[in-house]
């Protein structure tokens, strides 16, 4: 098991938390990812894990040993790197099996013939990293983390360089992979559709913050926060400011655009919420709102309609073909289940659905 | 062919280049209309960005001739093509204020300051970066940078406009607000606009029409709708669509005034004329099409499911049948449990049939006068 | 484990020191000789009192030495101007040969361009006595010997190979994109050599000009064989002090002391710019 406690790091003379008081747990053979956008402590907190960067607050440790003190190759942990550190002089078959010992029961060379093959790059074994192709020795990279039996992987953006296609194929490769030998690893990525693909539980950051710790499906329908919520989805969640009137609310700026939520647990009338509304969630052609359509595209196999109401940008899609021309009106609602609600003022979220947001939904 | 000198938009004919022993591009011809956006869609490697340096005269080795509103500027620099480029890593001037990146173009005419100001400013006003101006790149982020990029191509009301990916280096939050704002402005600038990208969906909203760009050879152009329906080849097939298609071997044998192909113990008329019984086919099979049942039912067959994934508002649900052949179907709402048996129907209706020796596609639904490869 | 940390960073500043007086010591005695007469700097045992007098600054800045066989004129200032010519031409001769071909082979591709390259670079390590005595013969068939053109032309071999390696370095880590940004906005190639690309490797160029310069001024061989006195720098200079009536110490002291103050004080105001330089320009990823 993987404990971070309190773990913080400011950088130089520098006042700002790169990562601030993150409290972590990952179970044995569990698979997380880290995800955020770029510069939210992601990957230096991973970092710290291996022992590159030293930690300036708080204590990692791994399997009930304290970590944090030692040097990286003291901490039983093994990585991918972003930026494939591959050794030079030897072939990518070399490379892999670097420092795969020989334990009984294990044939080093075996492993490493079918790591390769698992991540398409069978063929390149006797090659070396100069004629290789960013995407081929990220690929080799990977499997030489993969290859050892360490207490942890740890995984630094593995498949950047790869194309839509191959990585959709080798993330459910590698996923099976890790569970069939019951590696415990953790994933930095920015990519939500690669941590949803891949990871049991999702720990989202920003600003060095953990902004919550869970499941993909929780992620997904309990968001804590604003963040996580527009965060999560494509096209991202709609989010519309509103203010409690009564027993409902009624969109800022926006008197006709009342929802009624009578019997739900709402804050004090007068309060400044944002509605959030998933884009699958609206539904186009019937409902009490009114709304001109500003675009209508059919991608294959649904339908993105961007509307204007009043001036907000609503973003519905639909599995059918929309008939609504550019300029139109049309009617649009939704179900109260697919609903959430947030304090406008600190982002919490409030309500999903019908279900009252657990404050303590969000921790480790 | 078009004429080379009737048309007012770009036309580019018989684009080849290379490095050394490699060549990278094979006699690439398109053209654009102006206030068109022809898309180009390929995988990483095919030659896209390749050819919009070749059409913007950024490549010594490129042969070919390139027409810009009826003016051959083959042998012309770049600077004298009147186009605008948007590059993939923006390449703003380190050195110099976002005004001044925005500005460059302008000043490369001479046009007095007044009007320089005066054209940034509606510019920056339109991107929603005019309070940034004064800043130097590094202090913008990633999106204000690609912003200021657009707008430095955009600002001088070029004839073409080349845009290489542009939204690949900014955050998915604002890919898409830009993936909605993006069509407007370049209707609004009237150019004829080539955009490369490597998304399907981005290829779909954005283009008028799309070119797909394989190992430097334009396999298909078409309008989106077509590409997704009726993909060129296997090849397209697989990068269009996510999930991917599904694509299994078969052998259609001629029934009466059809096709049959057997497959899963069913068999599925094909409604296309006979043309291709007896070879190796592969039948493509979209996964949003595959029907989902409790219970069986004629024309469905019989699966595990093995895997149920969550994306983007549907869930992708891998089968394996009996024989072990594996198949992606997707649907709206709650799947059923893993691991418990279902029934799918595959519909062809919408199915497509590929030449398994040239990857090919053959007929598809709908088609009346297309001939078999 | 905090006293461990106060033990490594004690012994570290140790070290540190040790290594310090090492390298400094022999500076710091010249500096010291640079101030005593003769008769101090060949005590013996040698003493670090002082017995300080300024006479050997003097003679040097005035012109004339006072010694027990009479009074010798010292051109010493002259030397001095002859390094700040020699030394700031060279390096503005090789910036302005140097700088388009560091461009030139970091951005076009022509046959033989690795080999060029490295035969160039190859000039650096090349000894300078391999050249001198058929450059002797030829400079004075051709009229160039004692002559600064002479001489700036020679320094090219020390200013160029340092200039090529480092300027080419930083174009090659400069994104050719931004430069064809400036072509496809309408500028020309020479605006944009000149307006994008040089500015983008300013550090490099002033790296590589500040080298160069101190590479410059510290030659010995090439200045000693191909110049006569006038032409001389100072690093010949300071020959003359070797007089017959004795090695004046004290005054090559001085001399040294004040020949090195000018790349010094260079150097120190710079010298963020010359390791940002050096090590962005040389390691090439």
């Amino acid at each position: 098991m993987l404990e971070l406690d309190h773990l913080s790091k400011t950088y130089g003379r520098s006042s700002l938390r790169a990562v601030n008081d993150l409290t972590l747990r990952v179970n044995d053979g569990e698979f997380i990812a880290l995800l955020g956008s770029s510069g939210c402590g992601k990957t230096s907190t991973l970092r710290m894990i291996a022992g590159f960067e030293a930690v300036t607050e708080g204590r990692i440790a791994l399997s009930g040993r304290r970590i944090d003190g030692l040097a990286p190759a003291r901490r039983r942990v093994a990585m991918a790197f972003e930026g494939y550190a591959l050794y030079p002089p030897l072939t990518v078959e070399d490379n892999i099996g670097f420092g795969l010992s020989s334990k009984p029961g294990l044939d080093a060379r075996q492993r490493v013939r079918e790591l390769a093959d698992l991540l398409e790059i069978g063929a390149i074994l006797k090659r070396k990293p100069a004629g290789l192709s960013g995407g081929q020795q990220q690929r080799a990279s990977l499997a030489r983390a993969l290859a050892r039996d360490a207490e942890l992987h740890l995984l630094d953006e593995p498949m950047g360089q790869l194309e839509p296609q191959l990585r959709a194929i080798l993330r459910g490769r590698v996923k099976a992979l890790t569970k069939a030998r019951g590696l415990t690893s953790v994933l930095v990525t920015h990519d939500q559709t690669e941590a949803n693909a891949m990871a049991d539980r999702i720990a989202v950051m920003e600003g060095g913050i953990l902004q919550q710790y869970g499941t993909p499906a929780e992620l997904h329908e309990q968001p804590a926060n604003l963040f996580v919520a527009t965060f999560f989805g494509e096209p991202p969640m709609n989010a519309l400011p509103a203010i409690v009137d009564g027993d409902g609310l009624r969109l800022e700026g926006d008197t006709a655009a009342r929802v009624s939520l009578a019997g739900l647990p709402l804050p004090p009338p007068g309060t400044s919420v944002v509605l959030g509304l998933r884009p699958h969630a609206v539904i186009l052609g019937q409902g009490d709102w009114r709304a001109t359509v500003i675009s209508n595209h059919w991608l294959g196999d649904e339908a993105h309609v961007a509307l204007d109401m009043n001036g907000r940008l609503i973003i519905a899609v639909a599995h059918n073909r929309v008939q609504a021309q550019t300029g139109s009106v049309i009617p649009l609602g939704f179900s109260s289940r697919d609903l959430h609600l947030f304090d406008a003022a600190t982002g919490r979220a409030l309500l999903h659905g019908s279900r009252v947001a657990s404050p303590l939904s969000s921790r480790t | 062919m078009r004429d080379a000198v009737s048309t007012d938009g770009l036309l580019v004919q018989e684009m080849s280049t290379g490095f050394g022993k490699t060549q990278v591009l094979h006699g690439v011809t398109l053209g654009v209309e102006p206030g068109e956006t022809l898309v180009l869609f390929g995988p990483s490697g095919a030659g896209k960005t390749v050819l919009l340096r070749a059409i913007a005269g950024l490549d010594p080795n490129a042969v070919g001739r390139v027409f810009i509103a009826g003016r051959d500027v083959s042998m012309v620099g770049p600077e004298r093509r009147g186009i605008g480029v948007a590059f993939q890593n923006f390449a703003l001037y380190p050195h110099m204020s976002a005004m001044e990146n925005i500005a460059s173009p302008l000043h490369a005419r001479k046009l007095p300051e007044a009007e320089i100001a005066e054209k940034v400013g509606r510019i920056a006003r339109l991107l929603k970066i005019d309070h940034v101006l004064a800043q130097q790149p590094r202090a913008l982020s990633n999106g204000q940078k690609q912003r200021t990029a657009l707008a430095r191509a955009l600002v001088g009301a070029p004839k073409v406009l080349l845009m290489d990916d542009p939204l690949r280096n900014v955050d998915a939050k604002l890919r898409y607000e830009m993936r909605m704002e993006l069509p407007r402005l370049l209707r609004q600038a009237g150019a004829a606009s080539i955009y490369v990208t490597q998304d399907y969906r981005e290829a779909m909203a954005l283009g008028d029409r799309i070119a797909v760009l394989i190992e430097g050879h334009i396999v298909q152009l078409d309008a989106p709708e077509q590409v997704y329906a009726a993909p060129a080849s296997v090849a397209v097939a697989r990068l269009f669509g996510d999930p991917p298609l599904n694509l299994l071997p078969c052998t259609p044998k001629v029934t009466g005034d059809g096709l049959t192909v057997r497959l899963f113990g069913l068999d599925l008329a094909l409604p296309m004329a006979a043309g291709i019984a007896g070879r190796d086919a592969l039948l493509g099979l979209r996964p949003e099409s595959i029907g989902i049942l409790g219970a069986p039912a004629p024309g469905a067959a019989r699966a595990t499911l093995t895997a149920a994934t969550p994306l983007h508002g549907k869930v992708v649900l891998l089968l394996r049948t009996p024989e072990g052949e594996e198949i992606l179907a997707s649907q709206v709402g709650q799947p059923p449990e893993t691991g418990s048996t279902v029934w799918f129907r595959p519909a062809p209706e919408t199915a497509l049939l590929y030449d398994a020796a040239s990857g090919l596609l053959t007929l598809h639904a709908g088609a009346t006068t297309e001939e078999a490869a | 484990m905090a006293w461990r940390d106060g033990v490594l960073r004690a012994l570290r500043g140790i070290a540190l020191t040790l290594v310090v007086i090492f390298f400094l010591f022999p500076i710091f005695w010249i500096f010291l000789m640079s101030f005593e007469t003769n008769e101090t700097v060949l005590r013996v045992p040698p003493t670090l009192t002082p017995h300080l007098t300024l006479e050997n600054y003097v003679a040097l800045l005035s012109g004339q030495l006072v010694t027990a066989t009479g009074v010798m004129n010292i051109t010493f200032l002259h030397n001095l101007w002859n390094s700040v010519l020699l030394s700031t031409c060279s390096v503005a001769v090789a910036l302005i040969l140097g700088v388009p071909a560091a461009y030139a082979f970091a951005r076009f591709r022509f046959r033989g361009r690795e080999d060029i390259a490295f035969t160039l670079l190859s000039f650096r390590f090349a000894p300078p006595l391999l050249v001198l005595l058929p450059l002797t013969l030829y400079f004075q068939d051709i009229g160039l010997s004692n002559t600064y053109v002479g001489l700036i032309w020679i320094y090219q071999l020390i200013c160029l190979p340092l200039i090529l390696w480092i300027v080419r370095g930083y174009f090659e880590d400069a994104s050719p994109d931004i430069e064809f940004a400036y072509r496809v906005d309408g500028h020309s190639w020479w605006r944009a050599f000149t307006r994008i690309a040089i500015p983008l490797a300013g550090p490099g160029i002033a790296a590589a000009g500040l080298l160069s310069f101190i590479f410059a001024w510290n030659n010995f061989v090439f200045a000693l064989v191909l110049a006569s006195a006038d032409k001389q720098p100072v690093t010949v200079g300071a020959l003359a002090f070797v007089t017959a009536s004795g090695i004046q110490y004290g005054i090559i002291a001085a001399a040294i002391v004040l020949s090195v103050l000018p790349t010094l004080a260079l150097a120190l105001y710079a010298q963020r710019w010359l390791v940002e330089g050096l090590s962005l320009g040389a390691v090439k990823g």
